[in-house]
Parts: structure tokens; C-alpha cells; sequence
């Protein structure tokens, strides 16, 4: 190899390594801090290393009445991929399937939900880890 | 001269009468009141207020409301809509009936599977039918005048319709800027359905009996409180109570706008079944009219979007508001219950086998005695407003239209 080449090379690889030290790096998903949700309603769910905070919009959640969650879910490698509600004492769901849209790595607006009867709901968030898809819960009265 | 004992017992006598029979007239109704717990006057003040914010009727932008109204009026009493010339939206939503028909069930062009429902306060469902297949007064306007059995009519005769009388013409431009001649056949009968709506969205009901107990007890004015029939004190203490009827008949429409099987048959004839909201949902999802398409310029709907098929859908059918109630018999989707007796005697009595298998599981029969039955319905006729059946049309508001030639005579 022609000793230029050889130096080109050289002078290359320590551009890189200088550059590596000077850029900031990328924050792995799973280190970074978790967003908090301000204002009324803010609930926090926890399994193993998964937060998962939600808090309606509007506040209270209004009987018969379209409602939106703010959520934000935190983990490594988490993905929010369904959000139901049901009356287990009534044995019926909700009339709606609600869709979730990201806004972010960890923040999601939940749009669709309605409660149409006053009593108590259970509102179910399944999350995406890896292969594992896991179910965390939590449940209101509404009056 | 000393009083005399015997005058002095009798001016005792005399005293205690008079204060019996002149005492203020709020102690003695105070008396009867009926006492409510705490969450029973939480719930009665969930059902009001009344009246609510007036519902936005779908327009196009630029449309000129009023005249879209006076237009909606106009088409609502007219029978040319339909090619048979005899079946307008009044013959089975007519004024002096609550905007209902009195029939068990509709007749236009011929009888439907359904009782027609009342018009009052139909801008406030976000559903509309009794299986929610329409999102607006206006595309609901469309189902009834498309229905082979209802109006039975089309675009191009609504269009050749508007285009034939002067006066609709006219009142149409009014509303709209343009003559329905400049439009195509389906825009033309968008627009008719648009100022229906417009003219649906008018109907709202006025405060009843109960509306002005319930704002008594929102101050805690116990004279006030204390003016409305003790009966009905008594039949609402059990519509949020015992009878937890307002788990499903909830907030000011006393209706949470959704659907419900509470064990009533389903067939709409022998081997046929009534597919209730499920069927409903099948004709929204395949409506072009809906408050998603680009005839609702831009309205939106969250529940559209996002409503949900699902099996336990057969079977059910809207919950019907009780305001006006008693004014709106005969009663459930195919009026089956002739009375308000009728009525509660079903949840009184309910037959659980009945109740389909995904039926609502907060049902059971309530076993009433006669005296709270009678309560029930006395409290249920206090949503009553008898100014409803003095509803008048308006004057023609638009005076450049009204008196021309081809105006219809009725």
C-alpha cells in the first residue's frame, strides 16, 4: 500500500474518533428521564420497570360525554399498542375502540373513549415488550 | 272585669285555628317534602340544567341560517318530497303529537318495522334512529326520504321538486346562494336534508315541572322544592334509587345517547330479526352522509370514528330521552307498550330469560308495590311540557319568497 493511501487513512480514522468525542452521545430510550403529566386526574401505573402515567382530558371524566387520555408510558423497549375500558360488574365494554397517536418516543394521546353509564370502569393498557405483550390496569368510579 | 277561663280557652281555640288555616304557605308545603340523601340530590342535579346550550346545525359555509330553517320548515311539511305526493316527514313526525305519529308503528308509503320517535331534542343525540345508523338530524333526514318504505323518494326528485315550486326554489337560494338547478341531484338533496337539519336542530323542548324542582334543589329552596307533587318527589326518589334508572336515562336529555337490550323481542316479524344497533352500525359504515364526509364541511365526529360493531349489538336499541315521555306513546322500537304503565310494569316485572345473553346486567325486575309504580309514572309525567303540543309553524321568514306563485296551500 502506497504510504499516502496509508496516511490518508490514518488522518480519516483520527477525524472520526476526534468527532465521536465531540458529538454528544445518543441517549439510550431506556436511561432517559421519564416525562411527567401535569394537572388534574395524573394517575401512575408501575410493572417491574414500566411506568405508565395517564390522565384524562377532560378532568373528570365526564359520564356519556367523548373523552381523551394524555399518556405517557416509560420502559425499555415498551410499546403502547391497545387501549380498552370495561364494567366487569356490568359485563360490557365500551362502544368505542379508541386509537392511540404518538406524539413522541414516550408521550401518546388516546382518542375515543366514552363511558356511557355512571358506576365503575376498568381501563386496560397493553403494552408491547419484546415478545411480550403485558396488561396494566387501573379503575375508576365514575358517579 | 277578669277574662272569663271559657274566653280565654275559646281566643286559645280561635288562635290555633287561625294560625292552622292562615299559617304561610311554605311551612306546611315544606312539610311534605320528600328528604333525598346526599348522592340522591347529586344525581338529581346531573339531569339538568335545562335547557342546554342550543345545538350547531351542519350548514355549508356561507349558508344564511335563518333562511336554511325557514327552508327546513317548509320541506319538512310538504308531501311533494315523495313521488307518491302523499307521505311528507310530518306524517309520521306531527306537531300536535310531539312530533311523533301515535302508531305503534310508522306508516309512510308503508308500515316500517319501528315506532317513529319524537323530533324534540333530536339535535342533542349524537345518534339518531332508534339504531343510531345516522350521526345528524340531516343524514337521518336522507335514510327517511331514501327508504323504499318510508318517503321512497331520490336525489332527482327532490332536485326536479325543488326546481318545480318557485317558492322552494326560492328559499333555497336564500339559503344557499344558489338555484338547485345549479347544483347536481345529490348536492341538491344534501342541501335539503342540511336545512331539514337546520330546522330539526330548532326543536328543543322547554323546561318542564321537574326542571324547576330540580333547580330548587340546586339552591336548597325547600318552598320551592316542596311545590312539586309529592307523588312525583316520591317517583323520582325511586328513578335514582332503587330503580337506578338513570345508570342507562342519565343527565339533562335523561338519555346517555347510546344502546341498550332490555329483554324486549326483537323480531320485527315472525323469523325476522330486527338487527337493531348492529345493523345500525352496518348502514353508518356504509353512509356517505355521515359527519365524516366531506358534505359535513369539516364537522368531525369522534364517535363516528371511532364507534365499534360488536355481537351483543343485536338486540339493542337506542335509550330513548324521557323528556316529553308521556306525550310520546306508544313506547320501545316497534311500539310493543301501548302505556307508561305498560312501561313500567316491564322493568317491574322483567322476565331475566328474556334478557339475551349479553344483555345488560344491571337489569332486574324491581318488584314495585302498586303505590310506588304509580309513584314512578307520576314522577315521569312531570318531563311533560304541554306547550309542545301548541308548537305553531313560523310565519314565512323570508319575505321575498313567501306568495309566490305554486306556494303550497295546506
Amino acid at each position: 500500500m502506497k504510504p499516502e493511501a496509508t496516511l490518508r487513512g490514518a488522518a480519516w480514522a483520527l477525524v472520526l474518533a476526534l468527532l465521536s468525542t465531540v458529538s454528544p452521545a445518543a441517549e439510550p430510550l431506556s436511561t432517559a428521564p421519564c416525562p411527567s403529566l401535569s394537572g388534574a386526574g395524573v394517575r401512575q401505573l408501575q410493572h417491574e420497570a414500566i411506568t405508565l402515567a395517564w390522565k384524562p382530558v377532560p378532568s373528570p371524566i365526564p359520564v356519556s360525554q367523548p373523552f381523551e387520555l394524555e399518556l405517557v408510558l416509560c420502559g425499555e423497549s415498551v410499546t403502547l399498542v391497545r387501549v380498552d375500558a370495561d364494567m366487569p360488574a356490568h359485563r360490557h365494554g365500551m362502544n368505542y375502540r379508541p386509537s392511540i397517536m404518538p406524539i413522541d418516543q414516550q408521550l401518546s394521546r388516546v382518542q375515543g373513549l366514552l363511558f356511557h353509564m355512571p358506576g365503575q370502569w376498568r381501563l386496560s393498557f397493553d403494552v408491547q415488550r419484546g415478545k411480550d405483550r403485558i396488561r396494566l390496569s387501573d379503575t375508576l368510579r365514575l358517579p | 272585669m277578669r277574662p272569663q277561663p271559657w274566653l280565654a280557652a275559646t281566643g286559645a281555640v280561635v288562635m290555633f285555628c287561625a294560625t292552622v288555616l292562615f299559617a304561610s304557605p311554605s311551612q306546611a308545603e315544606a312539610r311534605r317534602a320528600v328528604h333525598y340523601a346526599a348522592d340522591e340530590r347529586a344525581a338529581i342535579l346531573r339531569h339538568g340544567p335545562w335547557p342546554p346550550p342550543a345545538p350547531v346545525s351542519a350548514l355549508p359555509p356561507g349558508s344564511d341560517v335563518r333562511s336554511a330553517v325557514a327552508l327546513g320548515e317548509a320541506l319538512f311539511f310538504d308531501p311533494r318530497l315523495s313521488p307518491s305526493g302523499d307521505v311528507a316527514c310530518a306524517t309520521c313526525h306531527q306537531p300536535r303529537q310531539a312530533f311523533t305519529d301515535g302508531l305503534r308503528r310508522s306508516r309512510g308509503v308503508a308500515e316500517i318495522t319501528r315506532n317513529s320517535p319524537t323530533l324534540w331534542n333530536a339535535a342533542h343525540h349524537r345518534w339518531q334512529g332508534w339504531d343510531g345508523g345516522a350521526d345528524s338530524p340531516w343524514a337521518q333526514s336522507i335514510r327517511a326520504l331514501l327508504h323504499p318504505r318510508e318517503m321512497a323518494s331520490s336525489a332527482g326528485h327532490v332536485q326536479t321538486t325543488l326546481m318545480q315550486s318557485a317558492e322552494l326554489a326560492c328559499r333555497y337560494r336564500a339559503a344557499f346562494g344558489q338555484q338547485p338547478a345549479h347544483h347536481d341531484a345529490e348536492t341538491a338533496m344534501v342541501r335539503m336534508a342540511q336545512a331539514l337539519g337546520a330546522f330539526v336542530a330548532t326543536l328543543t323542548s322547554p323546561r318542564t315541572r321537574f326542571d324547576d324542582f330540580r333547580d330548587a334543589v340546586a339552591r336548597g329552596d325547600q318552598v320551592r322544592m316542596a311545590r312539586y307533587p309529592a307523588a312525583a318527589q316520591r317517583g323520582l326518589k325511586l328513578f335514582v334509587g332503587k330503580g337506578q334508572c338513570q345508570v342507562c336515562h342519565a343527565g339533562p336529555l335523561f338519555s346517555n345517547g347510546e344502546f341498550a337490550d332490555i329483554g324486549l323481542p326483537f323480531f320485527s316479524s315472525p323469523g325476522v330479526v330486527d338487527p337493531g344497533r348492529h345493523g345500525g352500525i352496518d348502514a353508518l359504515k356504509a353512509s356517505p352522509y355521515t359527519r365524516l364526509s366531506n358534505w359535513a364541511a369539516g364537522e368531525g365526529s369522534t364517535t363516528t370514528r371511532h364507534v365499534e360493531q360488536q355481537p351483543r349489538n343485536f338486540g339493542e336499541f337506542k335509550v330513548p330521552s324521557l323528556r316529553l315521555v308521556a306525550q310520546t306513546a306508544p313506547y320501545m322500537h316497534d311500539g310493543q307498550l301501548a302505556t307508561l304503565a305498560d312501561v313500567v310494569r316491564h322493568y317491574d316485572q322483567m322476565n331475566m330469560e328474556r334478557l339475551h345473553a349479553d344483555g345488560e346486567q344491571i337489569l332486574r325486575p324491581l318488584r314495585l308495590t302498586e303505590a310506588e309504580r304509580r309513584d314512578l309514572k307520576a314522577f315521569l309525567e312531570t318531563l311533560s311540557s304541554p306547550q309542545v303540543a301548541r308548537w305553531q309553524r313560523q310565519p314565512a321568514s323570508v319575505s321575498a319568497c313567501a306568495g309566490t306563485p305554486d306556494s303550497i296551500k295546506r
